[in-house]
Protein backbone atom coordinates (compact mmCIF):
# COMPACT_ATOMS: atom_id res chain seq x y z
CA UNK A 1 0.00 0.00 0.00
CA UNK A 2 1.42 3.39 -0.96
CA UNK A 3 0.86 6.70 0.86
CA UNK A 4 -1.61 8.00 -1.72
CA UNK A 5 -3.73 4.83 -1.81
CA UNK A 6 -7.13 5.13 -0.12
CA UNK A 7 -7.89 2.37 2.36
CA UNK A 8 -11.30 0.74 2.64
CA UNK A 9 -12.66 -1.53 5.35
CA UNK A 10 -15.68 -3.62 4.34
CA UNK A 11 -17.89 -5.28 6.96
CA UNK A 12 -20.74 -7.60 5.95
CA UNK A 13 -21.71 -10.86 7.64
CA UNK A 14 -22.42 -12.42 4.25
CA UNK A 15 -19.10 -13.52 2.68
CA UNK A 16 -20.67 -13.42 -0.80
CA UNK A 17 -20.94 -9.62 -0.46
CA UNK A 18 -17.36 -9.04 0.68
CA UNK A 19 -16.04 -11.44 -1.99
CA UNK A 20 -17.88 -9.44 -4.66
CA UNK A 21 -16.77 -6.01 -3.45
CA UNK A 22 -13.10 -6.62 -2.60
CA UNK A 23 -11.73 -7.45 -6.09
CA UNK A 24 -13.82 -4.79 -7.81
CA UNK A 25 -12.50 -2.06 -5.48
CA UNK A 26 -8.91 -3.38 -5.60
CA UNK A 27 -9.12 -3.18 -9.39
CA UNK A 28 -9.94 0.52 -8.96
CA UNK A 29 -6.70 0.96 -6.99
CA UNK A 30 -7.97 0.92 -3.41
CA UNK A 31 -6.41 -0.96 -0.50
CA UNK A 32 -9.20 -3.20 0.84
CA UNK A 33 -9.65 -5.36 3.93
CA UNK A 34 -12.85 -7.33 4.53
CA UNK A 35 -14.52 -8.67 7.67
CA UNK A 36 -17.61 -10.77 8.32
CA UNK A 37 -17.65 -10.22 12.12
CA UNK A 38 -18.05 -6.75 13.55
CA UNK A 39 -15.83 -7.52 16.57
CA UNK A 40 -12.92 -8.34 14.21
CA UNK A 41 -13.58 -5.18 12.19
CA UNK A 42 -13.53 -2.99 15.32
CA UNK A 43 -10.32 -4.63 16.55
CA UNK A 44 -8.68 -3.98 13.18
CA UNK A 45 -9.95 -0.40 12.97
CA UNK A 46 -8.38 0.29 16.37
CA UNK A 47 -5.06 -1.04 15.05
CA UNK A 48 -4.98 1.05 11.88
CA UNK A 49 -7.13 3.88 10.54
CA UNK A 50 -9.13 3.42 7.31
CA UNK A 51 -10.19 6.27 5.04
CA UNK A 52 -13.48 4.67 4.06
CA UNK A 53 -15.73 2.13 5.80
CA UNK A 54 -18.46 0.20 4.01
CA UNK A 55 -20.73 -1.57 6.47
CA UNK A 56 -23.87 -3.68 6.53
CA UNK A 57 -26.38 -2.88 9.30
CA UNK A 58 -28.08 -6.10 10.36
CA UNK A 59 -25.47 -8.38 11.93
CA UNK A 60 -25.12 -10.64 14.93
CA UNK A 61 -23.35 -9.19 17.97
CA UNK A 62 -22.37 -5.57 17.44
CA UNK A 63 -24.68 -4.38 14.66
CA UNK A 64 -23.66 -2.03 11.86
CA UNK A 65 -25.17 1.04 13.52
CA UNK A 66 -23.12 0.50 16.68
CA UNK A 67 -20.06 -0.22 14.57
CA UNK A 68 -20.33 2.95 12.51
CA UNK A 69 -21.03 4.99 15.65
CA UNK A 70 -17.81 3.70 17.14
CA UNK A 71 -15.90 4.32 13.91
CA UNK A 72 -17.11 7.93 13.77
CA UNK A 73 -16.21 8.47 17.43
CA UNK A 74 -12.72 7.03 16.98
CA UNK A 75 -12.01 8.75 13.67
CA UNK A 76 -14.58 11.36 12.52
CA UNK A 77 -12.75 11.94 9.21
CA UNK A 78 -13.44 8.35 8.07
CA UNK A 79 -16.24 8.37 5.50
CA UNK A 80 -18.87 5.68 6.06
CA UNK A 81 -21.11 4.06 3.42
CA UNK A 82 -24.00 1.92 4.65
CA UNK A 83 -25.20 -1.10 2.65
CA UNK A 84 -28.32 -2.84 3.88
CA UNK A 85 -30.64 -5.62 2.85
CA UNK A 86 -33.37 -4.54 5.27
CA UNK A 87 -33.68 -0.82 4.69
CA UNK A 88 -36.17 1.20 6.71
CA UNK A 89 -36.91 4.90 6.98
CA UNK A 90 -35.56 4.87 10.55
CA UNK A 91 -32.25 3.20 9.69
CA UNK A 92 -31.74 5.58 6.77
CA UNK A 93 -32.45 8.62 8.94
CA UNK A 94 -30.33 7.39 11.83
CA UNK A 95 -27.43 6.61 9.50
CA UNK A 96 -27.37 10.16 8.14
CA UNK A 97 -27.79 11.64 11.61
CA UNK A 98 -24.64 9.75 12.56
CA UNK A 99 -22.80 11.31 9.64
CA UNK A 100 -22.67 8.57 6.99
CA UNK A 101 -21.89 9.71 3.48
CA UNK A 102 -24.19 7.38 1.59
CA UNK A 103 -26.86 4.75 2.16
CA UNK A 104 -27.26 1.96 -0.39
CA UNK A 105 -30.09 -0.56 -0.24
CA UNK A 106 -29.32 -4.03 -1.51
CA UNK A 107 -29.40 -5.26 -4.20
CA UNK A 108 -27.03 -2.72 -5.71
CA UNK A 109 -24.89 -2.59 -8.82
CA UNK A 110 -21.11 -2.42 -8.43
CA UNK A 111 -21.23 0.93 -10.20
CA UNK A 112 -23.31 2.30 -7.30
CA UNK A 113 -20.60 1.32 -4.81
CA UNK A 114 -17.91 2.72 -7.12
CA UNK A 115 -19.77 6.04 -7.32
CA UNK A 116 -20.24 6.20 -3.54
CA UNK A 117 -16.56 5.39 -2.92
CA UNK A 118 -15.46 7.99 -5.50
CA UNK A 119 -17.65 10.57 -3.72
CA UNK A 120 -16.02 9.64 -0.39
CA UNK A 121 -12.52 9.86 -1.89
CA UNK A 122 -13.28 13.30 -3.36
CA UNK A 123 -14.55 14.56 -0.01
CA UNK A 124 -11.51 13.21 1.86
CA UNK A 125 -9.10 14.81 -0.64
CA UNK A 126 -10.94 18.15 -0.48
CA UNK A 127 -10.73 18.12 3.32
CA UNK A 128 -7.00 17.29 3.20
CA UNK A 129 -6.39 20.11 0.72
CA UNK A 130 -8.12 22.58 3.05
CA UNK A 131 -5.91 21.59 6.03
CA UNK B 1 -30.79 0.24 -5.56
CA UNK B 2 -31.73 1.90 -8.83
CA UNK B 3 -35.41 1.90 -9.70
CA UNK B 4 -36.78 2.65 -13.14
CA UNK B 5 -40.45 3.63 -12.96
CA UNK B 6 -42.16 3.42 -16.34
CA UNK B 7 -45.38 5.41 -16.40
CA UNK B 8 -48.00 6.81 -18.73
CA UNK B 9 -50.93 9.16 -18.14
CA UNK B 10 -53.41 6.45 -17.05
CA UNK B 11 -54.60 6.30 -13.41
CA UNK B 12 -52.74 3.03 -12.70
CA UNK B 13 -49.48 4.96 -13.02
CA UNK B 14 -50.46 6.88 -9.86
CA UNK B 15 -50.67 3.55 -7.98
CA UNK B 16 -47.19 2.74 -9.23
CA UNK B 17 -45.76 6.04 -8.12
CA UNK B 18 -47.28 5.61 -4.67
CA UNK B 19 -45.71 2.16 -4.36
CA UNK B 20 -42.36 3.53 -5.44
CA UNK B 21 -42.75 6.40 -2.97
CA UNK B 22 -43.14 3.85 -0.16
CA UNK B 23 -40.12 1.91 -1.41
CA UNK B 24 -38.04 5.06 -1.73
CA UNK B 25 -38.71 6.25 1.79
CA UNK B 26 -37.15 3.00 3.08
CA UNK B 27 -34.40 2.45 0.56
CA UNK B 28 -33.38 5.95 -0.58
CA UNK B 29 -33.01 4.50 -4.06
CA UNK B 30 -31.95 6.40 -7.15
CA UNK B 31 -35.11 6.78 -9.21
CA UNK B 32 -35.79 7.41 -12.88
CA UNK B 33 -39.36 8.36 -13.82
CA UNK B 34 -39.72 7.40 -17.47
CA UNK B 35 -42.44 8.33 -19.94
CA UNK B 36 -42.62 7.40 -23.62
CA UNK B 37 -43.98 9.81 -26.20
CA UNK B 38 -45.20 8.54 -29.54
CA UNK B 39 -43.49 10.90 -32.05
CA UNK B 40 -46.48 10.61 -34.41
CA UNK B 41 -48.83 11.94 -31.75
CA UNK B 42 -46.62 14.60 -30.20
CA UNK B 43 -45.31 17.44 -32.28
CA UNK B 44 -44.97 20.28 -29.77
CA UNK B 45 -42.40 20.91 -27.07
CA UNK B 46 -41.76 17.94 -24.79
CA UNK B 47 -42.31 20.01 -21.62
CA UNK B 48 -45.75 21.07 -22.83
CA UNK B 49 -47.01 17.50 -23.24
CA UNK B 50 -49.55 15.95 -20.83
CA UNK B 51 -46.97 13.26 -20.16
CA UNK B 52 -44.38 15.80 -18.95
CA UNK B 53 -46.99 17.36 -16.65
CA UNK B 54 -47.88 13.93 -15.22
CA UNK B 55 -44.20 13.11 -14.69
CA UNK B 56 -43.66 16.38 -12.82
CA UNK B 57 -46.71 15.60 -10.65
CA UNK B 58 -45.33 12.09 -9.97
CA UNK B 59 -42.02 13.62 -8.88
CA UNK B 60 -43.95 15.79 -6.42
CA UNK B 61 -45.76 12.71 -5.07
CA UNK B 62 -42.48 10.91 -4.38
CA UNK B 63 -40.86 13.87 -2.64
CA UNK B 64 -44.04 14.56 -0.66
CA UNK B 65 -43.48 11.33 1.28
CA UNK B 66 -40.68 13.05 3.20
CA UNK B 67 -40.98 15.67 5.92
CA UNK B 68 -39.43 19.04 5.06
CA UNK B 69 -35.66 18.94 5.31
CA UNK B 70 -35.45 15.15 5.23
CA UNK B 71 -35.93 14.47 1.53
CA UNK B 72 -32.87 12.88 -0.11
CA UNK B 73 -34.01 14.13 -3.54
CA UNK B 74 -33.80 17.61 -4.96
CA UNK B 75 -37.04 19.54 -4.63
CA UNK B 76 -35.89 22.31 -6.92
CA UNK B 77 -38.58 23.37 -9.36
CA UNK B 78 -38.08 21.95 -12.84
CA UNK B 79 -38.76 24.41 -15.62
CA UNK B 80 -37.32 22.69 -18.67
CA UNK B 81 -36.04 19.44 -20.12
CA UNK B 82 -32.57 19.01 -21.65
CA UNK B 83 -32.20 16.96 -24.79
CA UNK B 84 -29.30 14.62 -24.04
CA UNK B 85 -29.44 12.69 -27.30
CA UNK B 86 -31.79 12.02 -30.19
CA UNK B 87 -35.31 11.69 -28.81
CA UNK B 88 -34.22 11.50 -25.14
CA UNK B 89 -35.06 14.38 -22.79
CA UNK B 90 -34.03 14.63 -19.13
CA UNK B 91 -35.06 16.89 -16.28
CA UNK B 92 -33.61 16.88 -12.79
CA UNK B 93 -33.22 19.33 -9.94
CA UNK B 94 -29.88 20.46 -8.55
CA UNK B 95 -28.55 18.99 -5.32
CA UNK B 96 -29.99 16.12 -3.34
CA UNK B 97 -28.23 13.14 -1.82
CA UNK B 98 -29.92 10.79 -4.23
CA UNK B 99 -31.03 11.05 -7.85
CA UNK B 100 -34.64 11.52 -8.87
CA UNK B 101 -34.72 12.27 -12.57
CA UNK B 102 -37.43 12.50 -15.18
CA UNK B 103 -36.75 11.04 -18.61
CA UNK B 104 -38.95 11.32 -21.68
CA UNK B 105 -38.06 9.13 -24.64
CA UNK B 106 -39.71 9.53 -28.00
CA UNK B 107 -40.32 6.20 -29.70
CA UNK B 108 -42.93 4.01 -31.30
CA UNK B 109 -42.00 0.90 -29.31
CA UNK B 110 -42.50 1.58 -25.57
CA UNK B 111 -41.15 -1.84 -24.58
CA UNK B 112 -37.83 -1.22 -26.32
CA UNK B 113 -37.58 2.31 -24.91
CA UNK B 114 -38.12 0.99 -21.36
CA UNK B 115 -35.53 -1.76 -21.83
CA UNK B 116 -33.03 0.70 -23.33
CA UNK B 117 -33.45 3.07 -20.39
CA UNK B 118 -33.04 0.19 -17.91
CA UNK B 119 -29.79 -0.82 -19.61
CA UNK B 120 -28.47 2.75 -19.69
CA UNK B 121 -29.31 3.30 -16.00
CA UNK B 122 -28.13 -0.19 -14.97
CA UNK B 123 -31.46 -0.44 -13.15
CA UNK B 124 -31.90 -3.01 -10.39
CA UNK B 125 -35.67 -3.00 -10.67
CA UNK B 126 -38.22 -1.84 -13.24
CA UNK B 127 -41.63 -0.93 -11.80
CA UNK B 128 -44.67 -0.41 -13.99
CA UNK B 129 -48.40 -0.64 -13.59
CA UNK B 130 -51.48 -1.70 -15.43
CA UNK B 131 -55.21 -2.01 -15.05
CA UNK B 132 -56.74 -5.25 -13.78
CA UNK B 133 -59.75 -4.85 -16.03
CA UNK B 134 -58.09 -4.58 -19.44
CA UNK B 135 -55.74 -7.59 -19.31
CA UNK B 136 -52.88 -5.41 -18.15
CA UNK B 137 -52.32 -3.58 -21.41
CA UNK B 138 -51.03 -0.11 -22.19
CA UNK B 139 -53.31 1.26 -24.94
CA UNK B 140 -53.87 -2.26 -26.31
CA UNK B 141 -50.17 -3.11 -26.18
CA UNK B 142 -48.77 -5.84 -23.92
CA UNK B 143 -46.16 -3.49 -22.48
CA UNK B 144 -45.93 -4.85 -18.87
CA UNK B 145 -45.71 -8.52 -19.84
CA UNK B 146 -43.22 -7.89 -22.64
CA UNK B 147 -41.02 -5.83 -20.36
CA UNK B 148 -41.33 -8.53 -17.68
CA UNK B 149 -40.29 -11.23 -20.14
CA UNK B 150 -37.49 -9.35 -21.85
CA UNK B 151 -35.81 -7.30 -19.11
CA UNK B 152 -32.45 -8.39 -17.77
CA UNK B 153 -33.24 -7.03 -14.29
CA UNK B 154 -36.14 -7.71 -11.91
CA UNK B 155 -39.58 -6.33 -12.79
CA UNK B 156 -42.48 -5.44 -10.49
CA UNK B 157 -45.88 -5.12 -12.15
CA UNK B 158 -48.18 -3.19 -9.80
CA UNK B 159 -51.89 -3.88 -10.11
CA UNK B 160 -53.39 -1.78 -7.35
CA UNK B 161 -52.76 0.08 -4.12
CA UNK B 162 -52.92 -2.90 -1.84
CA UNK B 163 -50.48 -4.00 0.84
CA UNK B 164 -49.82 -7.71 0.45
CA UNK B 165 -50.09 -9.80 3.62
CA UNK B 166 -47.90 -12.53 2.22
CA UNK B 167 -45.10 -12.62 -0.31
CA UNK B 168 -44.98 -15.98 -2.04
CA UNK B 169 -41.61 -16.61 -3.65
CA UNK B 170 -41.05 -19.39 -6.09
CA UNK B 171 -37.31 -19.70 -6.23
CA UNK B 172 -35.16 -21.83 -8.43
CA UNK B 173 -33.53 -24.59 -6.44
CA UNK B 174 -30.39 -24.87 -8.52
CA UNK B 175 -29.11 -21.35 -8.48
CA UNK B 176 -30.59 -18.66 -6.27
CA UNK B 177 -29.10 -15.25 -6.91
CA UNK B 178 -28.06 -13.00 -4.06
CA UNK B 179 -29.85 -10.14 -5.86
CA UNK B 180 -33.18 -11.96 -5.79
CA UNK B 181 -32.86 -12.79 -2.07
CA UNK B 182 -31.97 -9.19 -1.32
CA UNK B 183 -34.93 -7.86 -3.27
CA UNK B 184 -37.25 -10.25 -1.43
CA UNK B 185 -35.80 -9.05 1.89
CA UNK B 186 -36.52 -5.42 0.97
CA UNK B 187 -40.11 -6.32 -0.01
CA UNK B 188 -40.69 -8.22 3.24
CA UNK B 189 -39.34 -5.25 5.21
CA UNK B 190 -41.38 -2.75 3.17
CA UNK B 191 -44.72 -4.52 3.51
CA UNK B 192 -44.05 -6.16 6.88
CA UNK B 193 -45.46 -9.20 5.11
CA UNK B 194 -45.21 -12.92 5.82
CA UNK B 195 -42.74 -14.73 3.64
CA UNK B 196 -43.52 -18.04 2.00
CA UNK B 197 -40.87 -19.78 -0.06
CA UNK B 198 -41.95 -22.45 -2.47
CA UNK B 199 -39.65 -25.05 -3.96
CA UNK B 200 -40.66 -26.77 -7.16
CA UNK B 201 -39.62 -30.41 -7.49
CA UNK B 202 -39.78 -32.80 -10.40
CA UNK B 203 -39.18 -36.44 -9.42
CA UNK B 204 -37.71 -37.93 -6.23
CA UNK B 205 -34.01 -37.12 -6.81
CA UNK B 206 -34.76 -33.46 -7.45
CA UNK B 207 -37.09 -33.40 -4.46
CA UNK B 208 -34.13 -34.22 -2.17
CA UNK B 209 -32.07 -31.43 -3.70
CA UNK B 210 -34.98 -29.04 -3.39
CA UNK B 211 -35.40 -29.97 0.28
CA UNK B 212 -31.70 -29.38 0.89
CA UNK B 213 -31.92 -25.93 -0.66
CA UNK B 214 -34.99 -25.23 1.48
CA UNK B 215 -32.99 -26.17 4.58
CA UNK B 216 -30.28 -23.69 3.60
CA UNK B 217 -32.88 -20.98 3.03
CA UNK B 218 -34.46 -21.76 6.38
CA UNK B 219 -31.06 -21.30 8.07
CA UNK B 220 -30.45 -18.06 6.15
CA UNK B 221 -33.76 -16.56 7.27
CA UNK B 222 -33.40 -17.88 10.81
CA UNK B 223 -30.13 -15.93 10.99
CA UNK B 224 -31.91 -12.85 9.64
CA UNK B 225 -34.66 -13.31 12.24
CA UNK B 226 -37.34 -13.44 9.54
CA UNK B 227 -40.11 -15.99 10.04
CA UNK B 228 -41.01 -17.93 6.93
CA UNK B 229 -43.20 -20.70 5.59
CA UNK B 230 -41.64 -23.34 3.41
CA UNK B 231 -43.45 -25.55 0.94
CA UNK B 232 -42.32 -28.00 -1.70
CA UNK B 233 -44.71 -28.65 -4.56
CA UNK B 234 -44.62 -30.89 -7.60
CA UNK B 235 -43.82 -29.21 -10.91
CA UNK B 236 -47.07 -30.52 -12.44
CA UNK B 237 -49.17 -28.33 -10.14
CA UNK B 238 -46.87 -25.29 -10.31
CA UNK B 239 -48.87 -23.19 -12.84
CA UNK B 240 -52.15 -23.77 -10.94
CA UNK B 241 -50.44 -23.04 -7.64
CA UNK B 242 -49.11 -19.73 -8.98
CA UNK B 243 -52.58 -18.83 -10.27
CA UNK B 244 -54.16 -19.53 -6.86
CA UNK B 245 -51.49 -17.74 -4.84
CA UNK B 246 -51.65 -14.66 -7.06
CA UNK B 247 -55.26 -14.00 -6.04
CA UNK B 248 -54.36 -12.38 -2.70
CA UNK B 249 -50.57 -12.29 -2.38
CA UNK B 250 -47.62 -10.66 -4.02
CA UNK B 251 -46.22 -13.46 -6.10
CA UNK B 252 -42.50 -13.46 -6.86
CA UNK B 253 -40.97 -15.86 -9.35
CA UNK B 254 -37.27 -16.24 -10.03
CA UNK B 255 -36.76 -16.30 -13.77
CA UNK B 256 -33.08 -15.78 -14.32
CA UNK B 257 -31.38 -17.18 -17.42
CA UNK B 258 -30.30 -20.27 -15.49
CA UNK B 259 -33.70 -20.87 -13.88
CA UNK B 260 -35.31 -24.21 -14.57
CA UNK B 261 -38.67 -22.68 -13.60
CA UNK B 262 -38.75 -21.35 -17.17
CA UNK B 263 -39.41 -24.93 -18.23
CA UNK B 264 -42.69 -25.00 -16.31
CA UNK B 265 -43.43 -21.32 -16.64
CA UNK B 266 -42.49 -20.09 -20.14
CA UNK B 267 -43.07 -16.57 -21.48
CA UNK B 268 -46.71 -17.26 -22.47
CA UNK B 269 -47.55 -18.27 -18.90
CA UNK B 270 -45.87 -15.15 -17.53
CA UNK B 271 -47.97 -13.08 -19.94
CA UNK B 272 -51.13 -14.84 -18.71
CA UNK B 273 -50.12 -14.43 -15.07
CA UNK B 274 -49.50 -10.72 -15.52
CA UNK B 275 -52.73 -10.17 -17.44
CA UNK B 276 -54.93 -12.24 -15.08
CA UNK B 277 -53.44 -11.93 -11.58
CA UNK B 278 -55.47 -9.56 -9.39
CA UNK B 279 -52.37 -8.79 -7.30
CA UNK B 280 -48.97 -7.41 -8.14
CA UNK B 281 -46.33 -9.70 -9.65
CA UNK B 282 -42.57 -9.58 -9.08
CA UNK B 283 -40.24 -11.32 -11.49
CA UNK B 284 -36.83 -11.81 -9.94
CA UNK B 285 -33.55 -12.02 -11.80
Amino acid sequence: MNNQQMSILILDDEPIVTKRLKPSLEKKGYYVETFTRSIDAITRFKQRPFDIVITDLKMEGIDGMEFLTEVKEMRPETEVIVITGFATMDTAKESFQKGVLDFLAKPFRLSEIHEAVAKAEKKIKEKKAQN
Amino acid sequence: MRILVAVDTNPYSSYVVNEVGKMAINTWSDITLLGILDPKKSTGKVEESDLAKSLLDFREIITSYYPKGECPYSREEIKSFSQIKDDVYVATGKGGLKTLKIVIRKGINPVQEILNQADEDESTLIVLGCNKTNKCKWDDMDVPSKVANQASCSVLVVKENKTPKQIVCCLDQEYITQNSLELINQMVTLYNAELKIVGVAEGESLKMRVENTMKNLFMYYLKQDIPLWLEVINSSVFPNFVHQMSQDNLIAIWLGPKSFLKKFFPDEKITTLISDAPSSVLLLR
